[in-house]
């Protein structure tokens, strides 16, 4: 059964009187039942102000939050928060230290009536046993807890309320990689398990391969490309996925170009760049980029790929060393019968 | 170049006494990068700053050598330490937004080393500054000179850092995972620039991290730690393709892979050791798949495997079979 998810979210934060961060500004997203799709991003790209416009804890300023059809942007009545839940980042921040695993589930599960009162603590244990921890854990306070056992008594406490739709914020982040793993198994166990629908929230590209269906990536505010996991590594389209990727180290470093994938720092996103966001640090950037803002588009003969690029689906695919890209450009430049001008021409190569 | 025999740590605080680090022995050449790779509690950074004498208070060495030069940093007076620190020896440290003083503009930090441990004039000092920011690739260096931390992005700021690290003219750059926190664009321009700083300055690095990864970009050698030890070291290429200790195995294997397909993660059972009370014999033996009676008492050294490729496994020859079959190893 397929439920979307559509949002145009302009989500503003006000900075200072007249200034005002497009955090997220014009988003379309659509997730299936029972998909785990990975929200991948920089800092500043906003993936975590639309996560928390998704499970209703920022109003957007524009647009619509869609479940099962349904708007949820105005004000989600007790039922409507039940069915979209998060688990965010910060382990030692995100549980109250004054309360023990059981009380903070006892008070989900009473004041939703989830189960009957007498049932509430047969139902705590089940839950602990959801992410693998033993019965012992429900009287124990936060701060008995390692990183790694906290977050799953967040995503316990998460599924108290039986939610279709997980939000994992950053979860295994601020954790050891040997922990990551369990972490990570819980989340697709619990799709597995249970269908619950996951948006994983996550700058780690590694984690989102191994376990996402889908990919979208943000660049400063805005969706650059989204397309089926192992698509977006065979065949990235947008030249910030193909960097993003050129610049995650890899335990087999002898495939990886000199040059750094990117240059320069990520713009402010109060005063995002003209046309396409991304133009500044584009290798692949011509005059069109600064004047025109491309859509998120579909390939071809790949409706599933979209990327918002205005090269993206011109004849050759994008490769992710800078110099072939810079050949490329030429290519590019000569066929359009015109100059691209040198953007960046301070950096070095 | 560098070489550390047997140190020891002690922490006193109160009345209760951690060891982070024991008999850890590595060495380090001219020009080359060591990866101190582990996660964390495993005693990398106190490591580090053992060798530069930063211990936190109450930290001690209480074992061992630090031999820079052939001269033991151990027995050295805090007179003479202070002059090693920044002309042979400088740290990068991980979070520059703690590590810079917020209230000097970041010319003046990076000028404190030179002027101090070179005796370079006012004048001097900032054209030195100038050129260095240039070579750490700060654009625009003359403007930024003047700015303060907090005006800089993450990038910028770890470039400061670095900077400040290489203003009195090291030989050798202690990098205390100075990556982590910044997006991973930015830390490929960092570990990028530090790749090149080491060809052209002829710098000796070593660099702390969690990340295998970021060790197999940068490093030729690494050392895994484990629970205050070293557990393996040898050639980055050796230590990946023969693993020859259950933990360097459970790590590679356990961390999530940006260059392969879903293959599943099998993370490492149980829970990393109170440094309070650590388990008798081989650290590692409760979490060990591998492990048997022998290995929860007695002492377990570092043995040759390979061509400078060492474990602290007794069964080495078993975890290196597991590992050539690609198996996974499962601890009943």
């Amino acid at each position: 059964m397929h439920f979307p998810l559509r949002r145009k979210i302009s989500a503003v934060l006000r900075h200072r009187p007249c200034d005002v961060v497009h955090a997220v500004d014009g988003v379309d997203l659509a997730v299936s039942r029972g998909e785990i799709v990975g929200l991948v991003g920089e800092s500043g790209s906003g993936k975590s102000t639309l996560a928390r416009c998704v499970v209703g804890l920022y109003k957007p300023t524009a647009g619509q939050v869609l479940f099962h059809g349904k708007d949820l942007t105005a004000q989600r009545t007790r039922q409507e928060r039940r069915r979209i839940q998060i688990v965010f980042q910060d382990p030692y921040a995100s549980l109250n230290p004054r309360m023990t695993v059981r009380q903070v589930l006892r008070e989900l599960l009473a004041t939703h009536q989830i189960v009957p009162r007498a049932q509430i603590g047969r139902r705590s244990g089940e839950l602990l046993g959801l992410v693998g921890l033993g019965p012992r854990f429900l009287d124990v306070y936060p701060r008995q807890l390692s990183g790694g056992q906290r977050q799953r008594v967040s995503i316990a406490r998460a599924l108290a309320l039986e939610p279709e739709f997980l939000i994992a914020d950053e979860p295994v982040s601020a954790l050891d990689v040997s922990v990551q793993a369990t972490i990570l198994n819980v989340l697709i166990g619990l799709r597995d398990r249970l269908g619950l629908t996951i948006l994983l929230v996550t700058h780690d590209m590694a984690v989102v391969r191994q376990v996402s269906d889908r990919i979208a990536v943000m660049y400063l505010g805005k969706l650059v490309e989204v397309t089926e996991t192992e698509a977006m590594f065979s065949d990235p389209r947008h030249p910030y996925t193909c960097a993003l990727l050129a610049a995650v180290p890899t335990l087999t470093p002898e495939r990886k170009s000199e040059a750094a994938a990117v240059i320069g720092d990520p713009p402010s996103p109060v005063h995002p760049p003209s046309g396409c966001r991304f133009h500044p640090r584009c290798p692949l950037a011509a005059p069109l980029c600064s004047e025109q803002e491309p859509s998120l588009v579909p390939g071809p003969d790949l409706p599933s790929h979209l990327a918002s690029c205005h090269f993206a689906w011109t004849a050759a695919p994008i490769s992710r060393s800078a110099e072939e890209g810079h050949a490329m450009r030429s290519q590019l430049e000569s066929d359009n019968g015109g100059s691209a001008h040198e953007v960046g021409d301070d950096r070095h190569r | 170049m560098l070489e550390v025999q047997d140190l020891t740590v002690e922490i006193r605080s109160g009345r209760s006494i951690v060891r982070p680090i024991e008999h850890i022995s590595f060495a380090l050449d001219a020009n080359e990068t060591l990866g101190l790779v582990g996660e964390s509690g495993c005693g990398k950074s106190t490591t580090l700053r053992a060798i530069i004498g930063l211990l936190p208070r109450g930290g001690r060495i209480v074992g061992g050598r630090i031999l820079l030069d052939g001269r033991d940093l151990v027995k050295e007076r805090r007179a003479e330490l202070q002059r090693v620190r920044g002309r042979s020896v400088a740290m990068v440290f991980q979070d520059p937004m703690s590590a810079l003083n917020p209230l000097m503009r970041v010319g003046e930090q990076i000028a404190e080393g030179p002027r101090a441990v070179l005796g370079y004039s006012r004048g001097h000092a900032r054209e030195w500054v100038a050129d260095l920011m240039r070579r750490v690739g700060i654009p625009d260096p003359e403007r930024r000179v003047n700015a303060y931390p907090y005006e800089l992005s993450g990038g910028l700021r770890q470039r400061i850092m670095i900077a400040i690290a290489l203003s009195s003219k090291p030989k050798i750059l202690l990098c205390d995972e100075p990556t982590t926190g910044l997006d991973v664009t930015i830390q490929d321009q960092i570990l990028k620039l530090l790749v090149k700083l080491q060809d052209e300055e002829g710098l000796s690095i070593i660099y702390v991290t969690h990340d295998l990864a970021v060790i197999a970009q940068l490093a030729r050698r690494l050392a895994v730690m484990y629970a205050g030890r070293i557990v393996e070291v040898g050639s980055v290429r050796d230590v990946f393709a023969a693993p020859s200790h259950p933990y360097t195995l459970a790590l590679l294997r356990c961390a999530p892979r940006a260059d392969r397909a879903r293959t599943g993660l099998t993370p490492i059972g149980g829970t990393p050791p109170d440094m309070m009370a650590p388990p008798s014999g081989c650290r590692f033996h409760p979490r060990c798949p591998l492990a048997v009676d022998e290995c929860a008492s007695g002492d377990f050294p570092l043995v040759t495997v390979g061509s400078a490729h060492a474990t602290a496994c007794i069964r080495w020859e078993e975890c290196a079979q597991y590992a050539h079959k690609g198996l996974v190893m499962v601890r009943e």
